[in-house]
């Protein structure tokens, strides 16, 4: 929890201004000044200020809650500009909680602040998510979403999840007053690879304020005891269609965090698992640096990229044999000599791997990963090629 | 006897065919894919194990109810159900 700033609240006492401010709650049904008081009391965690921290800790912040502590460690990047709606042109660069903080503090000077521009891991996520009443995830990385759950069930906190993907977004309130968490719905993170769109999926700009608004209104929920929480229940929305649905799921006595015999009694940092795939080499995988030696030498390799059309148009490594998208590779086999010595990639290794684990199944015993995709290429072999 | 089959758009965009699919004849989760297999071969391995399970990161829910408190993949299935295909996913920032 190094590098942690904190900003206090105004020094000037706003009683008076308190309730004119939140007027519009305070004339709601079963919302009194005692409920307001209690969003005023409340320390949120989020982390993940990206497309829905950011709804999130605006609509919680113009609400009253009382303390905000944001967890990221990324930049302000012009690609989250389309949906991350914190930040400004101007921001591109700055670390994210920094500049999200600069912003809910100029909307409300009564919200306290507390910024980490660090990765939750398994050394800070029990003493953060312990400090707080309730936790936020928009984290952005599968080890990250289960280390936010495990975190939130042995300091027993409750976990407003949200996520969302192209056009579809889900919510649910994880481990709250007896209910399920996120293990009991997916036990374990996916082998690496296995979400086979994971870097390429894209978002409706809007989507993650639809659903970062949802996350603000269950934690408001959560946190004064009005309405019923999405407790045990995923709330799903399409928004091609607007059509919403909301799917029921239970507690698993057998869920190895929460359940009745838990197998998960510390938290541990398991590393990205999508986006940077494995740290060490698998055996059907080389690096840029042996790819490069081995097209200098001549080898015959034949080079398969399995990204989609609009990231082919942005960026490839020179020397492409063949585009063939990861969701058609098993309907376009024929397209592919088996006897050739083939290297797959993508933009970060997860979609190639799983390219391999498909063709190696089919019988193509000379394939290999080539190891961080398109984007090691551009770190270590040609950074003049653009990046996504 | 025809089941209501909904998968997620983006699965469906990918397969090419229509996220909400009717099924006919399946008396179970596990007798579905079948059906599934032989109209669309490449949704089938996307949604059920070989062996005619269910791959892990996918969820299935019955009339809402998630089919592991049912009887998981040998949860019968009746005319009119409605069966809700829910995978994992994460979006990356």
């Amino acid at each position: 929890m190094s590098n942690h700033a904190v900003t206090p609240p105004s020094p000037t006492p706003r009683s008076g201004e308190g309730r004119h401010r939140y007027l519009r709650h305070l004339s709601l049904p079963d919302f009194s000044e005692a409920t307001q008081a209690q969003l005023g009391q409340a320390r949120v965690l989020i982390v993940g200020m990206g497309g829905l921290g950011c709804p999130c800790a605006q609509y919680l912040a113009a609400a009253g809650i009382g303390e905000l502590i944001l967890v990221d460690p990324d930049t302000v990047d012009q690609s989250n500009l389309q949906r991350q709606i914190l930040y400004r042109e101007a921001d591109c660069g700055a670390l994210k909680v920094t500049v999200a903080a600069r912003t809910l503090g100029a909307l409300n000077a009564d919200l306290r602040l507390e910024t980490h521009p660090c990765a939750l891991d398994a050394d800070n996520a029990l003493a953060l998510v312990e400090a707080s009443d309730l936790v936020i995830d928009g984290s952005d990385n599968f080890p990250t979403r289960y280390l936010v759950n495990d975190a939130c069930v042995l300091a027993g906190k409750p976990l407003i999840y949200g996520s969302v993907f192209r056009y579809e977004g889900q919510v649910s309130v994880l481990h709250y007053e007896g209910g399920p968490c996120y293990r009991c719905l997916y036990p374990e993170p996916p082998e690496p690879g296995s979400i086979p769109d994971c870097a390429a999926g894209g978002v409706l700009g809007v989507l993650p304020g639809f659903i970062g608004t949802a996350q603000a209104t269950e934690a408001i929920k959560v946190l004064t005891g009005i309405g019923t929480a999405l407790k045990g229940r995923l709330w799903m929305l399409d928004a091609l269609s607007m059509a919403t649905r909301v799917l029921s799921f239970d507690r698993n006595t057998d869920c190895p965090v929460c359940g009745d015999h838990p197998t998960i009694r510390t938290l541990s940092s398991p590393g990205r698992l999508c986006q940077n795939t494995a740290p060490q080499q698998e055996p059907h995988a080389m690096n840029v640096h042996e790819f490069k030696a081995a097209r200098e030498r001549g080898e015959p390799l034949f080079l398969l990229d399995v990204r989609e059309a609009f990231e082919v148009a942005i960026c490839s490594i020179p020397g492409t044999d063949r585009v063939i998208p990861l969701g058609q590779l098993a309907d376009s086999l024929d397209q592919l000599d088996p006897e050739q010595d083939i290297v797959v990639y993508c933009r970060m290794g997860g979609r190639s791997q799983n390219a391999v684990n498909i063709l190696l199944h089919h019988g193509f015993a000379k394939v290999r990963n080539l190891d961080g995709g398109v984007l090691a290429w551009a770190e270590h072999i040609d950074p003049s090629i653009h990046t996504y | 006897m025809t089941i209501q089959l909904q998968i997620p758009p983006r699965v469906a965009a990918g397969i090419g065919c229509d996220p909400g699919l009717r099924i006919d004849d399946a008396k179970s989760l596990r007798e579905m894919r079948g059906s599934v297999a032989h109209q669309w071969p490449a949704l089938a391995g996307r949604l059920w194990a070989d062996d005619g399970g269910s791959r892990p990161q996918i969820r299935w829910f019955v009339n809402g109810i998630d089919s592991r408190y049912l009887h998981q993949m040998d949860t019968r299935l009746f005319d009119g159900d409605l069966v809700v295909v829910i995978p994992e996913t994460l979006w990356d920032e």
